[in-house]
């Protein structure tokens, strides 16, 4: 059959419209939330979109499927190889796919607005499988089921599994579907587990589809138990790669060279925030000078490090985003001289401190306008610390060693700090 | 032309675990255009299914010279050379009847070029060229045969394997198909079943009757219509002959 009779007569124009829609207005949404350039974390979007990509594609599996059955195809003897019929059934499918993440792609990085290298590969990878084993799925189940009825069943059915998983207490379960979650830290990677996982129990699927698609007569059930053998060691593996984790996966640092700039201290951000380092620099002459003042003492470089990544003392970590203005970038900076604290909370339900306090001193001896503070902290920040920056600095100063050590310790108390709501 | 086409080797086959259709069977198709008749329910379709190799034999083999459909890597040269145009024409949703006929002809092993250019031949030769951008879906019940009937021509087999494929046609496209069978190179095996014995000594070289799933006769026409009875008249010699070796009247 000629590729343009395969799409006309298939389902794939029926659907194409409504997901492209879909596709398009999901990818645009979230590529204006991402950090420009940043592929890394742009490349999570068109995988959150499988949650509608995957299961359509399924569907139309399986419409192909009881298109084949009703055309009675199994009982013309054909010559061709029964994976070339499947293949062939599957082709606009698989175009439909293609033709859906492609555009999320584009979508992504016409929202992006500008772009440093190129996709990530190895989310690419694990779309192209899980579509794979999702189109397989949705084929056998269209062979097996009644033509009106299978599409549907499908769809519903898909969609839960790409959906539901997220809401599950059962923490493992949310990786396994390949609907990776978005708004990777420009600092981060991709944990390569998170992609390989889904992918490993996609590939079982798509083992086990293959299987039972490509057997007849006797030998089918056969096919159909290996083919839960399948899917039962695909889920096994990727199970135990997520099985420790969490709502989201661990975070992984980056390992590419970032942007710096400055000697003391040195600034360095991820290359996609390189445009941001004249206002860190600009913010940093003005801020730590004044710090030192109020004796906190300027570090050796200024970096928008991973939490994956522990820094030393000489180190302070400073959040940088594409839109800092330059008032963001000077109480950024401030506020960067508040070291890391531990999680408290993942060993306690009791009250472990605020450091916000901290923070807003630390802003206030930076030189930050009281304007920006307010705006950063609300109207409540400046009243609250007047009777700490009415004493002298080096009281100033002991009671933010002192209030920070209690931090330390996740035990406030007894808290000396002033309560900013 | 060799002695036979299609060969079965100590075939069973039943569609139930407990109930065999055909057992045993040891025989093969003459060459040429050979009609298979049989009562209702006598297992034509399945024999001629089992030759197709669209169902696989319980026990024993099929064999079509040194091809045996069994053997892995003989299936494919197999049905290549064997033709198959099952009782039911079954057409894909949504294809014209060209789509459907190169769709076979691609599934047989042609290229899609090839089989794109050669549907229209065989939709020529069964008279629908002018129906092959229809839906097949929108054709009567006799136009679909003719499908069936192309779908069968496209890539050049060496054997035809035909399931009624004059069940539903007019007076005038029965002659037309007729046609077809005698402008088929005389190299190409055909096996009809039909319940329509008329004519048969015009158009057939052999004539092969099965019942209960056990070959009865296997022959030339003319041995076939000895069997009819002294008395019978000139247009239905060959109704009699089908009924003293069947035992009873056919059903039509």
């Amino acid at each position: 059959m000629l590729i343009r009779t395969m799409v006309r007569t298939s389902s794939v124009p029926w659907a194409a419209g409504p997901l492209f829609l879909l596709v398009w207005y999901m990818s645009d949404d979230l590529g204006r939330r991402v950090v420009p350039a940043y592929w890394e974390s742009a490349s999570s979007i068109p995988a959150y979109c499988l949650f509608a990509i995957a299961p359509v594609c399924a569907a139309c599996a399986a419409w192909e499927a009881g298109r084949l059955k009703r055309g009675g195809v199994a009982q013309l003897g054909a010559a061709r190889a029964q994976v070339m019929v499947v293949a062939q059934a599957l082709a606009p499918v698989a175009l439909l796919g293609l033709a859906a993440v492609t555009g999320s792609f584009l979508t992504v990085r016409v929202s992006m607005g500008s772009a440093l290298d190129w996709p990530s590969v190895s989310v690419i990878g694990m779309i192209t499988v899980v579509l794979a084993a999702h189109m397989l799925l949705g084929f056998v189940v269209g062979y097996a089921l009644p033509r009106l009825l299978a599409p549907a069943l499908i769809l519903v059915l898909d969609y839960l599994w790409m959906t539901l998983p997220p809401t599950f207490d059962t923490m493992w379960v949310r990786h396994l579907t390949g609907h990776l979650e978005t708004g990777l830290p420009v600092t981060d990677r991709i944990n390569p587990d998170s992609v390989i996982a889904p992918a490993v129990v996609a590939a079982g699927i798509a083992a086990a589809g293959l299987l039972v698609a490509l057997t007849s007569g006797r030998r089918r059930m056969a096919a159909a138990l290996a083919g839960v053998l399948g899917i039962g060691l695909g889920g096994l593996a990727g199970q135990h790669l997520v099985a420790d984790w969490g709502p989201s996966a661990p975070a992984l640092a980056r390992t590419d060279q970032p942007a710096c700039a400055g000697k003391k201290p040195e600034i360095c951000v991820p290359r996609e925030l390189a445009s941001v380092l004249p206002e860190l620099e600009g913010a940093s002459a003005a801020v730590l000078p004044r710090l030192a003042d109020a004796g906190i003492p300027a570090p050796q470089r200024l970096s928008t490090a991973s939490t994956a990544t522990r820094v030393g003392p000489e180190t302070w970590r400073v959040y940088a985003s594409p839109y800092l203005t330059e008032d963001d970038a000077r109480a950024e900076i401030a506020e960067a001289a508040l070291p890391d604290l531990p999680d408290c909370l993942a060993h306690t339900d009791a009250y472990v401190g605020d450091p916000l306090p901290l923070r807003v001193w630390l802003l206030l001896a930076g030189g930050v306008p009281d304007d920006v503070v307010t705006e950063h902290y609300g109207p409540d920040a400046l009243p609250a610390m007047a009777g700490v920056r009415a004493q002298s600095e080096e009281k100033q100063l002991d009671w933010f060693r002192r209030n920070l050590n209690l931090l330390k310790q996740c035990e406030p108390s007894p808290e000396t700090q002033a309560i900013v709501r | 032309m060799s002695a036979e086409s299609v060969c079965f080797e100590g075939c069973s086959f039943g569609y139930r675990r407990n109930r065999t259709v055909i057992e045993a069977l040891d025989f093969g198709f003459p060459a040429g255009r050979s009609v298979f008749l049989g009562p209702n329910g006598a297992g034509k379709s399945t024999v001629l299914g089992l030759a197709a190799s669209a169902l696989q034999p319980r026990s024993g083999s099929v064999r079509l010279g040194e091809l045996s459909p069994r053997r892995g890597r003989d299936l494919k040269a197999y049905r290549q050379k064997v033709a198959w145009m099952p009782q039911q024409i079954d057409c894909v949703p949504g294809l014209t009847a060209r789509e459907q006929v190169a769709y076979v002809g691609w599934l047989k092993g042609m290229s899609r070029a090839e089989a794109w250019s050669r549907a229209v031949d065989a939709l020529r030769r069964v008279e629908l060229e002018d129906h092959q951008d229809r839906k097949v879906s929108e054709l009567s019940g006799g136009q679909k045969r003719r499908v069936g009937v192309a779908q069968s021509l496209v890539h050049g087999a060496e054997v035809l394997l035909l399931d009624e494929p004059t069940a539903g046609m007019d007076p005038r496209q029965r002659r037309v198909f007729h046609e077809v069978l005698g402008a088929l190179p005389e190299e190409v095996s055909v096996v009809l079943s039909t319940h329509d014995v008329a004519d048969l000594d015009e158009i057939y070289d052999n004539v092969v009757v099965l019942n209960a799933g056990t070959i009865r006769f296997s022959g030339p026409v003319k041995q076939f219509l000895a069997h009819a009875s002294a008395d019978a008249a000139p247009g239905r010699r060959a109704e009699s002959a089908y009924d003293s070796i069947v035992g009873g009247v056919p059903a039509c």
